[in-house]
């Protein structure tokens, strides 16, 4: 590299290799700028996903119907505080500044592909059968998916252009958690209980 | 370097050469390059997909082998596989389409002891195709079938009672 460049100030018969480096030179610096703008919008689509993770973990953990008793739950908004970890996970990027106006768009479906305004309304109170709730059957209401999508300016930190907007999305799958509910043995089984025709 | 001033005035050829070489070796590691974020970002994802899995099946499975609904094992496998861990996979749009996805779940309930002694583990094998640079002069190259797999393992949970 420094013997190139000796070269170069040595070279006193003809500017080939001068004006062979102001070529490339411009190439390698939008091929490292470039580098640089990709590094940006990989780093920001791993902030929305971790969000978005937590987000999903969240509403899977602490919904209305929460098991533990001493906390009432029935006021709070989950699906703002969802939306909420989303914004602070993308806030804690230091590719994102205070100012820049991004939009973030959540939403939810359930296990058919369905929208749905709230995820968590799903009511864990055990049905009667032997005390538990019959998960498999209701899991249209029961697993869900957070989509999240940011909007932003693509602008050019160097230069200050703006090359429009970019949209990256993220999503995560996961389930209402009713808690660990099946209960402990209380006396000896008298019968073996079975694992099914596949077990 | 990428001799371009000199280029009209080679000759033999050599200039030309070491160009096209030096720029197929550039554009084969911005390809691959590409290739390992992809093939760590589908491994992020196939981790995340066996891990709700998972928890789904600690927190519910003593309810389906135990409890009164009695479901099959193959069911259940099904079951997860088709609502938490495709759309889980989808969710990543490096996964190409149709996904061939196997998942294996293994669970052993002791009647006696279940709340202590219940264990399950969950292996989820996504096969997928990384297309490989193909010979010069060619449009397309071969493709290498890559198998990712993932396993987790936990007890089937029993209710906590409350302090």
């Amino acid at each position: 590299m420094f013997r190139r460049f000796r070269a170069l100030v040595k070279d006193r018969k003809g500017a080939y290799d001068l004006i062979q480096f102001a070529l490339i030179l411009p190439i390698f610096v939008t091929i490292l700028y470039g580098s640089f703008e990709l590094l940006k919008l990989v780093s920001i689509r791993q902030s929305l996903d971790a969000g978005t993770y937590q987000a999903a973990r969240y509403l899977s953990v602490y919904h209305k119907s929460y098991y533990d008793s001493r906390y009432d739950r029935a006021d709070i908004d989950d699906s703002l505080r969802a939306e909420r970890l989303i914004w602070e996970s993308l806030q804690a990027n230091p590719f994102i500044s205070r100012g820049m106006p991004i939009r973030i768009v959540v939403r939810y479906s359930n296990s058919n592909g369905q929208e749905l305004s709230s995820p968590v309304d799903f009511n864990c109170r055990p049905a009667p059968i032997d005390g538990s709730i019959n998960v498999l059957a209701r899991s249209p209401d029961v697993i869900f998916t957070v989509h999240a999508q940011v909007m932003f300016p693509w602008t050019t930190s160097v230069l200050g252009l703006s090359m429009g907007n970019v949209t990256l999305a993220s999503a995560h799958t996961t389930f209402v958690d009713c808690g660990p509910w099946y209960p402990p043995p209380t006396r000896e089984p008298t019968e073996l209980p079975g694992m099914g025709a596949g077990g | 370097m990428v001799a371009v001033v000199n280029w009209l005035k080679d000759k033999k050829g050599s200039i030309t050469v070491q160009s096209l070489l030096v720029i197929s070796i550039l554009v084969v590691i911005l390809y691959m390059s590409f290739e390992i974020w992809k093939a760590i970002s589908i491994s992020q994802s196939v981790a995340a997909a066996t891990h709700q899995a998972a928890k789904y099946i600690a927190l519910n499975g003593l309810a389906w082998w135990t409890g009164g609904y009695r479901y099959p094992k193959e069911q259940v496998r099904d079951h997860v596989q088709k609502l938490i861990i495709e759309p889980e996979l989808r969710s990543n749009r490096f996964i190409p389409e149709p996904l061939n996805l196997n998942v294996d779940l293994d669970a052993r309930v002791n009647p006696e002891d279940y709340c202590e002694d219940s264990r399950f583990t969950i292996t989820v094998r996504l096969t997928y195709q990384v297309s490989l640079p193909p010979p010069f002069g060619q449009a397309a190259g071969p493709s290498w079938s890559r198998r990712l797999t993932y396993t987790a393992s936990d007890m089937l949970r029993c209710y906590a009672p409350n302090p």
